[in-house]
């Protein structure tokens, strides 16, 4: 770990434990770990050790039954719901598998739509939009709605939109899960450049190996623990 | 773009025919002026936008609108050749002529067509014809071009565009077409066919083109300064697209026409025909239905042709349309609006101009109101679902110009399953401002009729034997009271009243004033006779026999008949009876065998009696008898009905139609008025009779008081029911009803002497007015029940679309999107539906009450009012539509917070 790198986000003894039937259905039982920004961190394991959940916890998104998320030294659990919403607005960025686009609104809609919610000016929002979609390469798709797209074009738009806030760190769940080797790869590539140019910092649940490997730490869970945390220089 | 530009030309001097029409005509030249700056303003404005903002997207359906406008300068001929403008261009399109030569064309047919009118203007007879004749050649060449240029025109946009909003513009514009005409002769017919039809078509097209263009420097104005338009706060823009969100999927028909497609071979096959077939056939419907419409109107012989071959057209491009794979139920509705429509209007006009009426003339507005309206509906559900329809794209391979018109199912659309409450809300509001406008019709008319009758202060005497002490005076100082129009004094009794052939019921029984204003009011609602005749009973025994006047007057026998009477009863000498059995009874009048009335009277009566019978031989009445008979009416105190040679005349008495009718009676019959509290005899207190004559009948559309209500003088009341001296009663009229309390309390001080008390018609009418009140609150909250059952609907369905849409919650938070926000997203979407059946609902409210007012719904006899009375009440109606809103804004609040409350993690998983 480089110590100029300042620590994003931090994970202290996260545990979370579902009520099912009357039983206890622990997921997350102790986690640990710090992200620096601009690391490229994967998640990895088998199907049901709670990597999603760890996911959906350390982005807001869930309650941990014990524990602390912290963002730069701030307790993200302390904060009211209004407030919490507009902090994941602002500072996180989401990548889903199934993309999530609305499929009502076109792309250049979908991207903007964060902006918008963050109350940012609507032709400034088109602006940031449509350089990210260029940046993305989908200049001619701006009036595409996402149905008429690709699935390796929706989940540019999808990673276009986690950007458009400019946040720090990006979460990203399975991105290229329901994609075929070719249009992963270019997803793949986007990611990387993304890191690269912005030091943006991502988290990202695969099972694709051919994306772990290129990650710069690979954390490995196993019945809800981090089982390993390991460091890979490129 | 050039094209586009030459079609706007080519219009412009299209909307300039028609202003070129317009001064031609005396009775438009006051809408030349106003005119000619729309149109050149639209026409300007459609061109700057549509070569500045170069979207044609709103360029297309201002020029259509702003060219249907100009079809609707309400001239027949200018109409039929609108109309064959788009049929010759049906022809000419496929000669595909050049740009130039067609704006060549154009500009030659148009200066031909100003002179075809010009010349026959100026010089008529034979040269007429001959211009007539080159007028049409023409103007049909000049059709070819323009409707060449229009069809291109719409065939550009429709390729460019959202093709399904073409189409919903197209089917407009047969609304704007045949309403239009509807609304000039029908729904509006309070100006009568003619000149001011004709100025109120024209203000119809004028305020389209006005607000056309004020819409138009809106637009342009806000592309100028870069505003965007539509909501740019995320809430409302997620509403938004929620709304008009659908999806669709391909029917069992759509995938067989996907593998039909790749059977048939690239090339001119049915899809390439099947949208430039439709563009045509409704632009040709559009101006056919309204050059039938007009020709129907003035059927002459030349353009009853050119309506054959418009039917003729038309059923050959609905069979077009049939076979070119569109929607059938677009076609179903459009033929049937079109043939509905045209018959309805032709069976109106034929009633209207020669009175002859072959099927009953109440089909024509069902026929023609009906499918308008399902039309109306249509294009209702097309505008609200135009954007929603879009499918989801086809496979490349498939073209894309079929896809609109393939069938397809609506599955999980938001607009589509809320639309259902909204129809919902809408019949509710509808409802509601219908019965609450006919109830208060009713009970305005009621109200009406009940003022017209009665007193509006009434003073009454507390102690009816003392009565008023100086009513007279009293009665003349009231009458200075400000905001008082008459005060005239009365007194009251009941009695019965008999006929040879009946006996009515109790009648109240009111002794008048003969001063003038106590007989202002009656004098409106008499039906039969006059108060000319209650002054001068005299004249009534002859009353049915004063037709022959000007013969006696030859024969020098005019002494008895004042001038100024025979003037003011002219009108009213051809029907002196009332009712069906009056009417009967006309050539000789039921007398009444003689009472046991006072027994002079009887025998003058036999006299009297006797005239009937002369009827037949009009000049020979017995004047004489009667010569004298005016010097004397005038006489007040005395006994004023002796003639001259000391004969008996009848005391007059004015009774309702009703009373009349029961009576077998009318004017100028004898009746009996039965006094229960008569003299007293050796047996006791014997009721007393008396013999009347009918002066007048009076019809207040009230049956109580026409059944119920008879006048009579005050001295013969007086006299007849032992009322020495006491008037007990003063009937003050108001200037303004609503004011009784006020005037009561300046009243007031004029009658603190006497004891009486002073009762408003409010007041003395509570029972009715409070029930009829009642009605209508129990109406409205049973009818409240709708709209909230439609809340429901709305609640039912805003869940339905938050189950299915979980992702896109989810996705909203994830984004960062408060749950305060997304509650507002549904709530939004909720009071949308709401807000849209509510506005629905009001304009079919008001437009049913509208025509049920102009058409008048005859009622049964029973009701005693003639056709339904509708009185809306803006206010009510704000009411409605408030309480309505609220309804549905509590309904969609707590969706909302349903949705605010969907877990984030489960939403994520949701892979819709």
């Amino acid at each position: 770990m480089n110590d100029d790198r300042k620590p994003v986000l931090e994970i202290q003894d996260l545990h979370k434990t579902y009520y099912h039937m009357g039983k206890d259905v622990s997921i997350l039982r102790g986690v640990n770990f710090t992200v620096n920004s601009g690391d490229l961190v994967s998640i990895v394991g088998k199907s049901g050790v709670g990597k999603s959940t760890l996911l959906h916890v350390a982005g807001t998104l869930d309650k941990p039954t014990s524990g602390r998320v912290l963002y730069e030294g701030q307790d993200v659990f302390a904060m009211s719901e209004k407030e919490l919403a507009s902090f994941r607005n602002a500072q996180l960025g989401f990548v889903f598998q199934f993309h999530h686009l609305l499929p009502e609104f076109t792309a250049l809609e979908n991207v903007m739509l964060p902006a918008l919610i963050g109350r940012i000016d609507f032709s400034l929002a088109r602006e940031r939009a449509e350089s990210l979609l260029l940046e993305v390469g989908l200049k001619e798709r701006l009036t595409h709605r996402p149905g008429e797209l690709s699935g390796g074009e929706q989940q540019r738009v999808a990673i276009a939109r986690s950007l458009v806030m400019e946040p720090r760190l990006i979460f990203a769940d399975e991105p290229t899960g329901n994609l075929d080797e070719r249009t992963s790869d270019g997803v793949h590539e986007l990611l990387f450049r993304l890191n690269t140019e912005r030091q943006l910092a991502f988290v990202i649940v695969t099972h694709s190996f051919a994306l772990a490997k290129r990650m710069t730490r690979h954390v490995v869970m196993r019945d809800g623990q981090m089982f390993t945390q390991s460091e890979v220089s490129d | 773009m050039r094209y586009l530009t030459a079609g706007l030309i080519a219009l412009y001097l299209l909307s300039a025919g028609g202003i070129a029409t317009a001064l031609l005509e005396p009775e438009l030249s006051l809408w030349i002026p106003y005119l000619l700056v729309a149109k050149i303003a639209v026409i300007l404005l459609a061109l700057g936008s549509g070569i500045l903002v170069a979207r044609p997207r709103w360029t297309v359906p201002i020029l259509g609108l702003a060219a249907a406008s100009t079809m609707a300068v309400p001239y027949p001929l200018y109409t039929a050749v609108v109309a064959a403008t788009f049929l010759g261009g049906f022809l000419l399109w496929r000669t595909a002529l050049s740009r130039r030569a067609a704006l060549a064309l154009v500009i030659a047919c148009y200066s031909c067509s100003i002179l075809a009118v010009l010349l026959p203007r100026l010089d008529p007879g034979m040269r007429f014809n001959v211009m007539m004749v080159l007028f049409i050649v023409a103007f049909i060449l000049f059709a070819g071009v323009v409707a060449s240029l229009f069809t291109w025109l719409f065939i550009k946009v429709f390729e460019a565009l959202d093709r399904s909003f073409a189409y919903s513009f197209l089917y407009l514009l047969p609304l704007l077409g045949a309403p239009s005409y509807l609304l000039a002769r029908g729904i509006l017919p309070l100006i009568p066919p003619g000149e001011g039809a004709i100025q109120l078509y024209t203000a119809l097209g004028l305020a389209l083109d006005v607000v056309l263009a004020i819409g138009l420097v809106l637009l342009l104005t806000a592309r100028i300064l870069g505003v965007r338009l539509g909501p740019r706060h995320f809430v409302p823009l997620v509403a938004w697209k929620l709304l008009r969100s659908q999806r669709v999927v391909p029917t069992a028909k759509t995938r067989r026409l996907l593998r039909l497609r790749e059977l048939v071979p690239q090339g001119r096959t049915i899809r390439h025909w099947a949208p430039w077939l439709e563009i045509i056939l409704v632009v040709s419907l559009a101006s056919l239905t309204s050059v039938v419409a007009s020709t129907l109107v003035t059927s002459t012989s030349w353009l009853t042709l050119v309506r054959s071959a418009a039917f003729a057209t038309a059923a050959g491009l609905l069979m077009a349309r049939f076979l070119s794979t569109l929607g059938r139920w677009h076609l179903v509705t459009l033929g049937a609006s079109f043939a509905l429509g045209v018959y309805s209007w032709h069976l109106i006009d034929r009633a209207t101009i020669s009175g002859e009426t072959g099927v009953p003339l109440w089909l024509a507005p069902v026929l023609g109101v009906v499918p308008l309206l399902l039309l109306l509906a249509q294009s209702a559900v097309r505008l609200v679902l135009w954007r929603l329809q879009r499918l989801e794209r086809l496979p490349a391979r498939l073209d894309p110009r079929l896809a609109p018109s393939l069938e397809t199912r609506i599955k999980e659309g938001v607009g589509a399953s809320i639309f259902v409450s909204v129809v919902g809300v809408a019949i509710g509001v509808w409802a509601l401002i219908v019965v609450l406008s006919v109830m208060g019709g009713f009970s305005g008319e009621m109200q009406d009729r009940i003022v017209r009758t009665k007193d509006h202060l009434m003073v009454k005497a507390k102690d009816r034997d003392a009565g008023i002490p100086g009513a007279l005076e009293v009665a003349h100082s009231l009458a200075s009271v400000e905001g008082i129009v008459s005060a005239s004094v009365y007194i009251e009794a009941e009695a019965m009243m008999s006929s040879s052939s009946n006996i009515s019921a109790t009648v109240t029984v009111r002794g008048i004033d003969r001063a003038p204003a106590s007989l202002t009011f009656l004098e409106e609602s008499l039906v039969a006779g006059s108060t000319q005749l209650f002054r001068h009973p005299e004249n009534l025994v002859s009353y049915p026999h004063l037709t022959p006047l000007p013969y006696l007057e030859e024969s020098g026998a005019s002494l008895w008949a004042p001038t100024e009477l025979s003037d003011e009863n002219a009108g009213l000498m051809p029907m002196p009876m009332v009712g069906e059995s009056g009417r009967e009874r006309l050539p000789g009048f039921p007398e009444l065998a003689a009472d046991e009335g006072d027994g002079t009277a009887a025998a003058a009566d036999q006299d009297e009696e006797n005239l009937p019978e002369l009827a037949g031989a009009p000049g020979l009445i017995a004047m004489p008898t009667f010569g004298a008979a005016p010097e004397t009416a005038d006489a007040e105190d005395s006994r004023p009905y002796l003639g001259g040679s000391g004969q008996h005349v009848l005391p007059p008495i004015i009774i309702g139609q009703e009373l009349a009718r029961s009576l077998g009676g009318g004017v100028g019959s004898r009746i009996t008025v039965i006094s229960p509290d008569g003299d007293v005899g050796p047996m006791g207190v014997q009721p007393k009779a008396r013999a009347f004559r009918i002066a007048a009948v009076f019809s207040t559309g009230m049956y109580e008081y026409d059944l119920k209500l008879a006048y009579m003088y005050l001295p013969d009341a007086r006299r007849f029911f032992n009322l020495s001296t006491a008037i007990d009663h003063i009937d003050v009229r108001l200037a303004d009803l609503h004011r009784a309390d006020e005037v009561r309390t300046l009243m007031l001080p004029l009658l603190e002497k006497s004891k009486v008390e002073v009762m408003t018609w409010q007041e003395m009418n509570r029972n009715l007015f409070s029930a009829l009140k009642l009605e209508r609150v129990v109406m409205f909250i049973v009818l409240g029940f709708i709209i909230l059952i439609a809340s429901f609907n709305i609640i039912a369905s805003l869940i339905i679309i938050i189950r299915k849409r979980l992702a896109a919650i989810a996705i909203l938070r994830t984004l960062g999107a408060s749950s305060g926000e997304v509650t507002r997203i549904f709530f939004m979407l909720g009071s949308a539906a709401g807000l849209f059946g509510i506005a629905s609902g009001v304009l079919m409210g008001l437009s049913s009450c509208g025509i049920i007012e102009h058409l008048g719904l005859t009622l049964p006899r029973e009701y005693y009012i003639r056709s339904l009375p509708v009185a809306v009440d803006g206010w009510q109606v704000t009411q409605i539509a408030l309480a309505a809103f609220l309804i549905t804004a509590l309904a969609a609040r707590y969706p909302g917070r349903l949705a605010a409350r969907v877990e984030l993690v489960e939403g994520l998983k949701d892979e819709r």
